[in-house]
């Protein structure tokens, strides 16, 4: 019998012991993988070997060669890289500008990482050999056209493409891992390799595949060693046990199918480390982990080798271990990507394929884990829809409440269906997860490179604007932002054909490929378009400012006519001298409040965007799809960006995600959920963010619990795509107070009834702050 | 038509605390009471009037040189109600968000229309709509023909009334509304009328009145220190409450905003100003209700 879902246990003392040590870790950078692949790439030898050799050795001996460590208290073990929280360097792919940044690296504001000087020295010593090697110079040939790609990326105003640091983001196949092991994939490879000719591109592809699955065996010995040693040494019966225990458990897996949850897990924790050291762009996700691991718990439980607590404590160790993860970016990149995301979702819930719900008891552990973590990683998800159980969503409301922001929340009323629309099969639509932030894929199946590239909008919007003196209509203006879109991405989509090349002919991904189906029975590495979906995601950044910026030209200067088109443009150039007319902007009405006229120019801008990028084809043969998510380029793009016809000032950052500007969403939550289902989202399969941020005070009563629920419920039933919920802290209200344009819609509770926190006067301010802090 | 209609004082929409689930409250201007503590003094006036948010004045004048009836005070900038004829002119004329129009008059379709915004989140929520004020059993002629409207949509209505109002009138709108949130404030009618400007009789016997035909009443009191917070009246309130087959009571703890806000209409508003309440006192005073036999909720 499966104990009842009600039950809540405490959190273990393990998990506590493993949560304490990641949150007293420093964030460092480890040399081992760039010293190690540069030495494999310097040897001559090597450097005759076909690239997908190349690569499948390289990770090989990072595997075989890196130091490897079992941490107090673990039960899933395995490090990503030398430190307890750290990020390694891969010289061949972001190499040059991010090795320029050695220095800066401890020091710099954002995101400082520790780096020794022994290591620092180590990797130094790699730069000569890669300022020419690296991905970004190999995609292009001719000297000045290297220049100029390096350039605009290292100060993109236009588009940022994430793919110079390889292409990942997807959810491998781990439950043909679990249930077959390496040991079928080497099979496979085996037998189909033996079906093409010796040194052929194909057999050179299934030899790769077969040297780095034979290094995935080793990999997982070696720590069934290291857990023996630490055996022999431990003095506790207790720990020693469980380090027996993990020592068997690695000399079984990944080889060989899992026996048991504890064995599932770690065999996926191998590989994703694997993975992650395979490429940079990370957003190497497990996925819908309560889906796949389910037969193990339900076996463990029967047999009574399992109980509930026994199971929850190894996912939580299991959990734990994402959070060792960081990437390591160059300052610039940092600005684009700042937090230190690795994208490594695990999603709980949903439908099944044929739409009855499939939560279970695991979907309600790892909830359970979500709130007791709090980590940064892994990035939680949680899928609802319409008739998702009551119990489950009350579950996911009691987590957000506890301030995390996590789980974010997926529908799957409109997602299968987004997905559908752009070619996948209603099964496999159906079972989709989200990777990296916010991306809907499908496990072991999509190589979608979802986050390939990030572009700016409003760049484009700012050519059309300046491109005449004046228009004489409002859709002469609209045609002329069409058509510069169509130019712009003419030369965007040569470049990212040029870089997805670059990824196949010089970085093939062998072990990744192992996990995508498709890639093995065709023969073809996943950067070449051997898995089943081949898309690849771009951001469209800044529609909200750009559907604001074109609602107002339209009020102002073409329906109104209180402004010529000559005084906006000479006040747009002088980042608005006359306050007056920045004014009378600003109050025209914006994004996210529940006004159709201008939620309609939002949908316009992000709906043509998705309308003509779509009607491109990757370099894998894929379709190219939009997604409305923006990091924190939104941050940066806005802070290059002169003003805007919305009133928006120079230098200011623009909305995030599909969010409404900052400060815009002046109607209040149902306003601006209003607003946000203006948007069709089927038009973005590639994802979108939506970020909203309650007050701390409103999310955690039973009343403000209800209230935000049935604000999501309402947002899905009328087909919302993403929502995250922020909970505010009561240090929030301090800063509210000092900006309160930046905070409009705090909503506190005064004594029987809601007030806008602005809206106060500063002494009762200063009362709620006070009395928050109790 | 020319029933008499309320100025709108505001519409606040996602409104989680009057009334269950998601609402959207629509404030009437206008109140037979003077409340000292009055949560909303910018709703008892029944004209519009200019809410001043002196953090945002940069002092420049503009208002008082164009306000054509001179209400604007030149130093602290406070419009006269009596004088002030609600033109507007000062509140667009401030580049600085200073002035405010505290009032306007919407047609019955403009706030039906605005009302019916955020019918989903009602449903999906079992919220609704709640009117307050002010006093909005005032216009029953105007709720009526606002309220069957909405009735044919089935949004759950909640009214939030001081008591004081004809009951004849009211009485016709009843079966349009689902909840009634009905304050009583003291029951000595002397006191009453000392701190609220009223005498009580009239809500008393129309709580009297409604509760005979109406079943789901809220009763709230606005708890305030050394007001009607002794024993002796929460007593009396209990007994009240009792005899008219009432066992539950909503306790509003008292809160110091009114007067922060009755600046913002006239800088000379008397300040009533006392000590909010300490949990424990209010402990206290809920085990008094309780030994008197009544029920009371707080919120917090
Ligand atoms: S116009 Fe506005 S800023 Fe100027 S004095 Fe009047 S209230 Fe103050
Ligand atoms: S609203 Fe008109 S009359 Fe009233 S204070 Fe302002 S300018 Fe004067």
């Amino acid at each position: 019998m499966i104990e009842s879902t009600t039950q809540t246990n405490q959190q273990s003392p393990r998990s506590i012991a493993l949560k304490k040590a990641i949150l007293d870790a420093e964030y460092s950078i480890c040399a081992e993988r760039a010293v190690i692949w540069t030495d494999y790439f310097k040897n001559k030898a090597n450097q005759q070997k076909p690239v997908d050799i190349q690569i499948a050795e390289a990770l090989a001996r990072v595997l075989r060669e890196k130091s490897i460590t079992i941490y107090p208290d673990e039960l899933i073990v395995g490090n990503f890289s030398s430190k307890r929280i750290g990020g390694s360097i891969y010289p061949e792919l972001h190499g040059f500008p991010v090795l320029l940044d050695l220095f800066k690296f401890t020091t710099r504001k954002v995101n400082p990482l520790k780096v020794t000087k022994q290591e620092r020295k180590q990797l130094l010593k790699t730069m000569p050999f890669w300022t020419f090697r690296f991905l970004g110079m190999k995609a292009f040939k001719g000297i000045g056209n290297k220049i100029r790609f390096l350039l605009s990326q290292l100060k993109s105003t236009e588009y940022v493409i994430n793919e110079t640091g390889g292409i990942a983001h997807f959810a491998p196949d781990y439950e043909k891992l679990v249930n077959y092991g390496i040991k079928g994939i080497l099979a496979e490879a085996k037998e189909l390799q033996t079906k093409h000719e010796q040194g052929s591109e194909k057999w050179n592809f299934y030899e790769s595949v077969k040297i780095i699955n034979t290094a995935m065996i080793d990999f997982g010995a070696r720590y069934s060693k290291e857990a023996l040693q630490l055996a022999e040494k431990e003095q506790s019966t207790e720990r020693k046990n469980e380090l027996i225990t993990i020592a068997e458990i690695c000399k079984n897996v990944p080889l060989n199918p899992a026996k048991n949850l504890q064995e599932a897990l770690q065999s996926i924790f191998f590989v994703q480390i694997a993975i992650n050291l395979e490429s940079l762009d990370n957003g190497i996700s497990p996925g819908r982990l309560d889906q796949i691991l389910f037969k193990f718990y339900e076996q463990g439980i029967t047999s009574g080798e399992l109980n509930r607590e026994k199971a929850k404590d190894l996912l939580s160790a299991f959990s734990v271990k994402f959070a060792e993860l960081i990437p390591i970016l160059s300052k610039q990149i940092t600005e684009y990507h700042s937090g230190l995301m690795s994208g490594q979702v695990i999603c709980v819930g949903g439908k099944n394929a044929d739409g009855t719900d499939s939560t279970n008891e695991l979907s309600y552990i790892l909830l359970e884990i979500m709130q007791e973590l709090g980590l940064r990683q892994p990035n939680f998800h949680a899928r609802i829809h319409n008739n998702a159980p009551a119990e489950y969503l009350d579950k996911i409301f009691s987590v957000l409440s506890s301030g995390y922001g996590s789980p974010a929340l997926y529908n799957d009323e409109i997602i299968p269906e987004a997905l559908q629309l752009n070619g996948y099969s209603p099964d496999d639509a159906g079972n989709y997860t989200p990777v990296g932030c916010v991306e809907p894929t499908v496990p072991g199946k999509s190589f979608a490179s979802t986050d390939a590239a990030l572009f700016n909008v409003i760049s484009v919007l700012e050519k059309a604007i300046y491109s005449k003196s004046n228009f004489d209509s409002f859709e002469s203006l609209l045609s002329t932002f069409e058509n510069q879109l169509k130019l712009k991405f003419n030369s965007f989509i040569s470049d990212m054909h040029a870089i997805e090349k670059a990824n196949h002919k010089f970085h093939p991904t062998p072990l990744s490929s192992s996990f995508i189906e498709g890639c093995i029975s065709s023969g073809t590495c996943s950067t070449g378009g051997g898995a089943i979906y081949n898309l690849s995601g771009v951001q469209c950044v800044g529609a909200a400012d750009a559907g604001d910026s074109l609602y107002a030209i339209k009020k102002a200067v073409f329906d109104d006519k209180t402004i010529s088109y000559s005084e906006l443009i000479s006040e747009l150039k002088s980042n608005f001298k006359n306050d007056q007319i920045r004014k009378q902007l600003v109050k025209i009405p914006k994004f996210g409040n529940d006004n159709q006229g201008v939620d309609e120019m939002t949908m316009y801008v992000a709906g043509t965007f998705s309308k003509i990028l779509n009607e491109y084809t990757n370099y894998r043969g894929g379709k190219y799809v939009t997604g409305l998510y923006s990091m924190t380029t939104h941050a940066y793009f806005g802070k290059i960006t002169g003003a805007l016809p919305s009133g928006r000032k120079k230098g200011v950052s623009f909305a995030s995600g599909i969010s409404p500007t900052n400060g815009a969403d002046k109607s209040g939550p149902t306003a601006m959920f209003n607003s946000l289902n203006r948007i069709d989202y089927t038009k973005f399969p590639n994802g979108v963010n939506l970020n909203v941020k309650f007050n701390k005070q409103t999310l955690t009563g039973e009343i403000g619990k209800n209230a935000t629920k049935a604000l999501v419920k309402t947002f899905f039933k009328r087909k919302g795509m993403q929502v995250q919920i922020n909970v505010l802290d009561p240090d929030v209200l301090i800063k509210a107070q000092k900006d309160p344009d930046s905070y409009p819609n705090i909503l506190v509770r005064v004594s029987g009834y809601s007030a806008y926190f602005n809206d106060l006067t500063v002494e009762v301010q200063n009362e709620l702050i006070t009395r928050r802090k109790h | 038509m020319d029933r008499p209609t309320p100025y709108i004082f505001d519409i606040q929409r996602f409104s989680i605390h009057d009334g269950p689930g998601i609402r959207t409250v629509l404030f009437t201007k206008s109140c037979p009471l003077k409340c000292k503590w009055c949560q909303n003094p910018e709703s008892q006036k029944s004209k519009p009037e200019v809410g001043f948010y002196f953090e945002n004045c940069q002092d420049c004048n503009k208002c008082v040189e164009i306000c054509p009836t001179n209400a604007i005070d030149p130093i602290t900038k406070i419009s006269n109600y009596a004088a002030c004829i609600a033109c507007g002119a000062c509140v667009d004329i401030c580049e600085n968000d200073a002035r405010r129009m505290i009032g306007q008059k919407m047609s019955e379709q403009e706030i039906i229309t605005e009302l019916l915004k955020d019918i989903d989140f009602y449903s999906d929520s079992e919220g609704g709509i709640t009117f307050s004020g002010g006093e909005p059993f005032i216009y029953p002629e105007f709720l009526g023909g606002i309220l069957k409207e909405l009735k044919k949509q089935k949004i759950h209505i909640n009214i939030e009334t001081c008591g004081q109002f004809d009951f004849e009138k009211v009485a016709n709108i009843l079966p349009f509304i689902d909840l009634i949130y009905f304050d009583i404030k003291h029951l000595d009618s002397q006191i009453h009328k000392e701190y609220t400007v009223i005498a009580n009789e009239t809500i008393l016997s129309n709580f009297g009145k409604l509760i005979t035909v109406f079943e789901n009443i809220q009763v709230r009191i606005p708890l305030i220190p050394n007001v009607n917070d002794d024993k002796e009246h929460i007593k009396a309130v209990c007994d009240f409450l009792l005899k008219k087959g009432h066992k539950l009571v909503h306790l509003l703890p008292y809160h110091s905003m009114g007067n922060s806000k009755a600046i913002r209409i006239d800088y000379k508003a008397e300040i009533f100003k006392v000590k909010p309440h300490t949990k424990e006192e209010l402990n206290k005073i809920k085990s008094q209700f309780s030994e008197f036999g009544i029920n009371p909720i707080t919120y917090d």
